[in-house]
């Protein structure tokens, strides 16, 4: 018999790979980004523990009060509640309407983003053209109007977030997988007698994880500006609820006299959307680093 | 549901067979005939080659054989049963019996899956079995091809290229295949590499007694391995007989000249050898007449307006060629005694 | 001037996790003056690292050391700027996928004319001349309607020809051609070994390629190289008929041939050491026949034209 090729030894073995390694590993704004994020959802999930007072103890006594050390440490509002605390309820709120959204639009843009472009002719235009006018709306406005339809509260917010936001990712989502459905392990797959579900499940999905990480970090820090914003604008949660968007919009009244009470929900605002950005672009400079290291 | 009269099978031992079978494809300047009227077949235990220039068809009959784009006409048999319009679910036992090995070892195995993922890929999409089942089944199948069953749990992309295409004939074989098509199977490797895989090909058929569809543009490697040769040019079959005839006395111009275009060991070859103008064009501007007609060294007035047909000769060679064998190539045969 | 380039002691590292491990591991290679030398050995012995850091286009992170002398230049020791006047001029490169290698987004014309025109001082209208003679002389047909063409317009072929252009527009003493043919269908390939043969004016030529056919074909020498080292080079009918080294016994013994009884082909088993695979003694002889313990426990030295201990006397097959 002639020479068979002994089986050589693989190129690099790789050990199972920790979290802890992969974590050492990731881009500095990763890290710094993913612990802070960690961070706020302890907060949000555990908020009791972190409030000062009853975010809900209105108090008239102590209305207006300036930031203190000793007493309330960014102030009260007009109804003399501690804003520090009324800060810590809102992350519930912002976080978890954003994460709701964030998910139910993830769900609707990846079905729909993966229908798409896994089926040919009629079907893919007519899906495609749904994505490409989804992405035309001003999605705000849709919010608006709905909202206005469905009433405020968590859920309808969050939902109703979910339902507007799903386009940018349907779009990314049909982009790649128009290119990843004619990856020749695809094909192989049909030729194997594979089903498009399974296949979708094995190929296509896994292999768009690192950009659904990347676009949902993003998607998430808009959904925050977007909650703000609707609350600011009043069409948010319920008057009265703890919001960063109702707290702004409640300091409106009191600028001149208590322009501390904005700083709190302010900050938070702020840090939280430059978090999940900074998330958003470290998951994306893994990535890039990622495929350089392959290409090599 | 097709045509009666033309598409009759013989009740001879052909196991896959293509007639009369064309695909086009929409293009935005209009359409595009990838493969024009081909037919062929391949008998149990028989490697039939399909050579040709990329662009000539054969990765896209290849696929049409295994079914993946319907054919604008013409049919496809396989144990004499029309399988041309079968659904995706009645398919199902022609997917276990045809099987198919991509060119490129790197993007035909999904880089994210384990070697027991990718090779057990067709066997749980047509047996239910346990995991350890699948994983036994696995690790016989990586024996089969020559690499370790330890390597089941390595990823595909820590492979190399020889490796990565075991492991596609590893999983090509996952289903016991009476047929293997194979499109350039190692034009991507390099030659040490290409001759582990050439002989690991060749020691399947002898164990398994499969067929081979071989798809290449190497003629020494189709020499070594093949029974019969179809030779395709801007998708159509303009030459079509067994491997040593073909061969020994090329008949087509164009078989003449993929012959002498070899890279050759010895100076004779070289100093004869001969040279085609040009490159093929697009089967979108298909030239009139001959379509060889523009790089053919032999070509007449005749050649420019009329369409030869491929036509079978005394000697049981069909070529499409009005003056077929006049252009001979020179090639150096080794002589070895068998060992 | 009698030689092209004289290489002295090359050497290419990579930095790796246990420190740098060498690539091209001290390789001596003159290449004379119209001389067509082959480079041949299987994917990761080090052609292309070598090619590479003749012209200093090395990766940045490698390390070269050693002498690469062209004009009584050194390549390696000298600064980039006087480099860069070499490049391009008197040593100049053909890669394998031309389409990667080529600016998308520049005509034929201004990539051949900003050639010349940056290595010497003719003007605007004589490198234009200059261009269209140098496309006709590597066979691009009717070269006058290609020059406002992009490279992505061309076919395979065509490209692989304005490359090869490129390559010998300022009449170049070598060129380095790295598989410029791996990525080209039969026939073309056949019209490019043509032209690397015969026409390539006084250029000398330094062929990489896996394929000992392909060697055999285009040049005059042939040089093996196996894992970073030179394991055995000749004049190409001697390198065919009576290779020494086991491993250009292997390579050949690898290659399908006409011969009607089919015998098996004989691949050389294995695969070539990793880079950062420490091995002691030949680096081949995990993979060779002839090995003893002599193989096991040194590096055989380059002499007569071979590094092996047991070199094989007579002819193959
Ligand atoms: N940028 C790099 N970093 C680290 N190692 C490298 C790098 N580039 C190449 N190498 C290593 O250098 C060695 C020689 O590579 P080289 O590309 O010269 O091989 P080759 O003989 O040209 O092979 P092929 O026939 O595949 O082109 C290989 O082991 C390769 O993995
Ligand atoms: N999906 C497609 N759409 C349009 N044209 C195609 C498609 N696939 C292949 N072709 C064209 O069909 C012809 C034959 O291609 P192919 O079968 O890949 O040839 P080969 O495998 O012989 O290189 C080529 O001109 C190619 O451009
Ligand atoms: S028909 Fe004419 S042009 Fe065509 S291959 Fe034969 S001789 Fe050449
Ligand atoms: S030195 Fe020994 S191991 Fe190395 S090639 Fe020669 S015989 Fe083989
Ligand atoms: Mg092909
Ligand atoms: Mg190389």
């Amino acid at each position: 018999m002639s020479a068979e090729a002994k089986p050589t030894e693989v190129v690099m073995p790789f050990s199972r790979k920790k979290f802890a390694k992969k974590y050492n590993r990731s881009p500095l704004t990763l890290r710094i980004s993913s612990t802070f994020l960690g961070l706020l959802f302890i907060v949000a999930i555990f908020q009791p523990l972190f409030y000062r007072v009853d975010p809900f103890l209105a108090d008239l006594g102590l209305r207006l009060q300036s930031p203190s050390l000793g007493g309330a440490w960014l102030g009260t509002d007009g109804l003399g509640q501690d804003v520090f605390s009324r800060v810590i309820a809102g992350f519930r709120w912002s976080l978890g309407i954003a994460s709701v959204g964030t998910i139910l639009g993830g769900f609707i843009g990846i079905t729909l983003g993966i229908s798409a472009a896994w089926n040919r002719n009629r079907v893919r235009i007519v899906l495609s053209r749904i994505i490409d006018i989804g992405i035309s709306f001003p999605y705000l406005i849709i919010a608006v109007t709905i909202v206005s339809v469905v009433g405020r509260g968590f859920w309808a917010l969050g939902l109703t977030l979910g339902l507007v936001c799903w386009p940018t990712i349907a779009r990314v989502v049909y982009a790649e997988t128009l290119t990843l459905r004619e990856r020749e392990y695809v094909t192989a797959a049909r030729l194997f007698g594979v089903t498009a579900f399974r296949s979708i499940f094995t190929h296509i999905l896994p292999a768009l994880r690192p950009t659904l990480q990347v676009i949902a970090a993003f998607v998430f820090a808009d959904l925050l500006i977007a909650e703000s914003g609707l609350s600011f604008l009043g069409l948010g949660a319920p008057l009265g609820t703890p919001t960063w968007g109702n707290m702004l919009n409640e300091s409106r009244t009191y600028l001149a006299t208590a322009p501390w009470m904005m700083l709190g929900p302010a900050v938070a605002i702020v840090l939280t959307i430059f978090t999940a950005n900074l998330l958003g672009e470290g998951l994306n400079a893994r990535e890039q680093a990622r495929s350089t290291r392959v290409s090599q | 549901m097709s045509n009666p009269i033309s598409s009759q099978p013989d009740l001879n031992s052909a196991l896959l067979k293509a007639v009369d079978l064309s695909i086009t494809f929409r293009v935005p300047t209009g359409s595009l005939k990838a493969v024009d009227n081909v037919s062929f077949q391949v008998k149990a235990g028989e490697t039939v080659a399909i050579v040709g220039e990329s662009g000539s068809g054969k990765t896209t009959l290849a696929l049409s054989l295994m079914r993946t784009n319907p054919p604008s006409s013409g049919s496809i048999y396989f144990e004499n049963q029309d399988v041309t319009n079968l659904s995706e679910k009645a398919l199902k036992d022609f997917r276990k019996k045809v099987q198919m090995v991509f060119q490129d070892p790197y993007s035909s195995l999904d880089p994210r899956m384990t070697v027991a993922k990718v090779i057990g890929e067709p066997l749980r999409a047509h047996h239910k079995l346990s995991k350890s089942e699948l994983r036994e089944q696995a690790g016989k199948l990586l024996e089969a091809v020559g690499l370790s069953a330890d390597l089941l749990d390595r990823r595909a992309s820590q492979f190399s290229g020889g490796q990565r295409q075991r492991i596609a004939i590893a999983r090509a074989l996952a289903l016991n295949p009476q047929v293997l098509i194979a499109d350039e199977p190692v034009s991507a490797l390099d030659v040490s590499t290409q001759a582990q895989i050439v002989n690991l090909l060749q020691r399947i058929q002898e164990e398994r007694n499969i067929s081979y569809v071989l798809v290449s543009h190497d003629l020494r490697l189709v020499y070594h391995l093949a029974t019969r040769v179809v030779v395709m040019y801007l998708g159509r079959v303009v030459e079509e007989g067994v491997c040593d005839d073909v061969v020994s006395n090329p008949q087509h111009p164009y078989t003449a000249a993929l012959l002498s275009a070899v890279p050759a060991l010895d100076e004779a070859s070289r100093k004869e050898r001969i040279v085609l103008n040009g490159a093929p064009p697009s089967p979108i501007a298909r030239p009139t007449g001959c379509s060889f007609h523009p790089r053919c060294p032999i070509a007449r007035e005749q050649c420019k307006t009329q369409t030869p047909e491929l036509q079978q000769l005394p000697n049981g060679r069909n070529v499409a060629c009005f003056f077929p064998g006049e252009l001979q190539p020179h090639i150096e045969f080794s002589t070895s005694t068998k060992e | 001037m009698i030689n092209a380039v004289e290489v002295k002691n090359l050497k290419v590292s990579f930095p790796t996790p246990a420190g740098y491990s060498a690539v091209v591991r001290g390789i001596n290679l003159t290449i004379k003056a119209g001389e067509r030398v082959a480079i041949v050995g299987e994917s990761g012995s080090g052609k292309t690292m070598l090619g590479l850091s003749m012209l200093g286009i090395q990766p940045t992170s490698a390390k070269v050391e050693g002498e690469v002398l062209i004009n009584g230049v050194d390549m390696v020791s000298a600064p980039d700027s006087v480099a860069r006047k070499l490049r391009g001029k008197d040593i100049s490169m053909v890669f394998q996928e031309p389409l990667t290698s080529l600016n998308p987004v520049r005509t034929v014309s201004s990539q051949l004319s900003e050639s010349v025109t940056r290595h010497t001082n003719l003007n605007k209208k004589d490198a234009a001349a200059k261009v269209l003679e140098v496309l006709t002389a590597v066979g691009i047909p009717s070269p006058a309607e290609r020059l406002k063409a992009y490279p992505h317009q061309l076919s395979g072929g065509l490209r692989q020809r304005v490359m090869i252009a490129l390559a010998l527009i300022n009449n170049p003493q070598l060129v380095v051609a790295d598989e410029p043919t791996t990525a080209l269908d039969a026939t073309i390939q056949a019209q490019i070994l043509d032209l690397l043969r015969s026409g390539m004016g006084d250029a000398s030529l330094m062929l990489i390629t896996h394929d000992l056919a392909v060697a055999a074909d285009v040049c005059n020498r042939i040089v093996v190289m196996y894992a970073g080292n030179i394991v055995e080079q000749g004049p190409v009918a001697e390198i065919l008929s009576t290779p020494k080294h086991p491993y250009t016994r292997g390579l050949l013994a690898a290659i399908p041939r006409f011969d009607p009884a089919r015998p098996a082909l004989n691949p050389i088993p294995g695969s070539p050491p990793q880079i950062t695979e420490i091995v002691s003694g030949c680096r081949f002889a995990s993979r060779c026949n002839y090995a003893d313990h002599v193989c096991q426990a040194a590096e055989p030295a380059f002499e007569n034209n071979v590094a092996c201990f047991h070199p094989v006397i007579g002819a193959t097959r």
